[in-house]
């Protein structure tokens, strides 16, 4: 009976082990696409605030874009390019304003026209 | 007990002979246990070298594509510009000090807009790439990508 019990020990510590194995390349895997979004999205705002920052502020202090311009088509053209949707939240703002919950987010300071830094969260849609 | 132990005897078996079949089923299962152990350790070896070798190529793909948006093509005057990218300057790109620097058979910069660079000799496996969003300087700035791919040993 003993020696029973040891064996079902041994069993079950073997599946324990076999599954720590068999879920590394899984923990590596979503590390990796962690890093892929990461870089996404700081890519994707450090253009956004070199090439649009002028729009990006009158947003973020008036809440106002203007459809069709610099800010809308960007957003389209990264949805285009990366087949991923991205928005900004500011003050209880969105835009785009996907309805999609978000994924990863960073949060970036913006000096914004009157000269305050502001803090903006882009995010990923999940 | 002791009388069918005694016949037992008698009749020329030995009580050897009744663990046989416990033994053979501890060695049958050590032996499945022995062989399971190894696979997994297999496994587990090959998978953690694939890994090792994806990562490094990634991550060596990365630094290329990170060197080249922030230094060798960006907009510069009294600072550099990040993910602003001159066109002129494309063509400038010097592939062979990459494949010599990082070790790498052969490297391809591409872009939304213009036409790609390459270097060295590609055997099309163990390519690893990296896509940039990036600013393009013109009469008017817009907003592009650019691929960078390596393909390492």
């Amino acid at each position: 009976m003993k020696g029973y019990i040891l064996t079902m020990e041994a069993f079950l510590s073997l599946i324990v082990v076999t599954l720590l194995i068999t879920s590394l390349p899984m923990l590596f895997g979503r590390q990796e696409n962690d890093f892929d979004s990461f870089l996404l999205l700081a890519d994707s705002f450090e253009v956004l605030e070199r090439g649009y920052h002028d729009e990006l502020a009158i947003w973020m202090d008036t809440g106002i874009v203007v459809p069709g311009l610099g800010l809308s088509r960007y957003f389209d053209f990264l949805e285009q390019e990366t087949g991923q949707r991205m928005f900004l939240s500011f003050d209880g703002r969105k835009f785009p304003d996907y309805s999609c919950t978000a994924g990863m987010n960073m949060r970036r300071l913006v000096v914004t026209r009157t000269g305050a830094h502001n803090t903006v969260i882009f995010s990923l849609c999940k | 007990m002791q009388n069918r132990s005694d016949d037992l005897n008698r009749q020329g078996f030995s009580h050897k002979g009744i663990y046989t079949f416990d033994l053979l089923f501890a060695v049958l299962v050590v032996l499945v246990m022995f062989y399971f152990a190894v696979s997994t350790a297999t496994e587990f070896n090959r998978e953690l070298s694939t890994t090792h070798s994806e990562y490094e190529g990634r991550h060596k793909a990365f630094l290329v594509s990170e060197q080249i948006v922030s230094r060798d093509i960006a907009v510069s005057d009294t600072q550099t510009y990040q993910n602003y990218i001159d066109t002129a300057k494309l063509s400038r790109i010097n592939t062979t000090k990459y494949l010599r620097e990082f070790r790498i058979n052969a490297m391809n910069v591409s872009t939304s807009f213009s036409d790609s660079v390459s270097g060295g000799t590609s055997d099309s496996s163990n390519i690893y790439c990296y896509r940039r969003i990036i600013l393009v300087q013109d009469i008017l700035s817009y907003p592009g990508t650019l691929r960078v791919c390596i393909q390492q040993d």
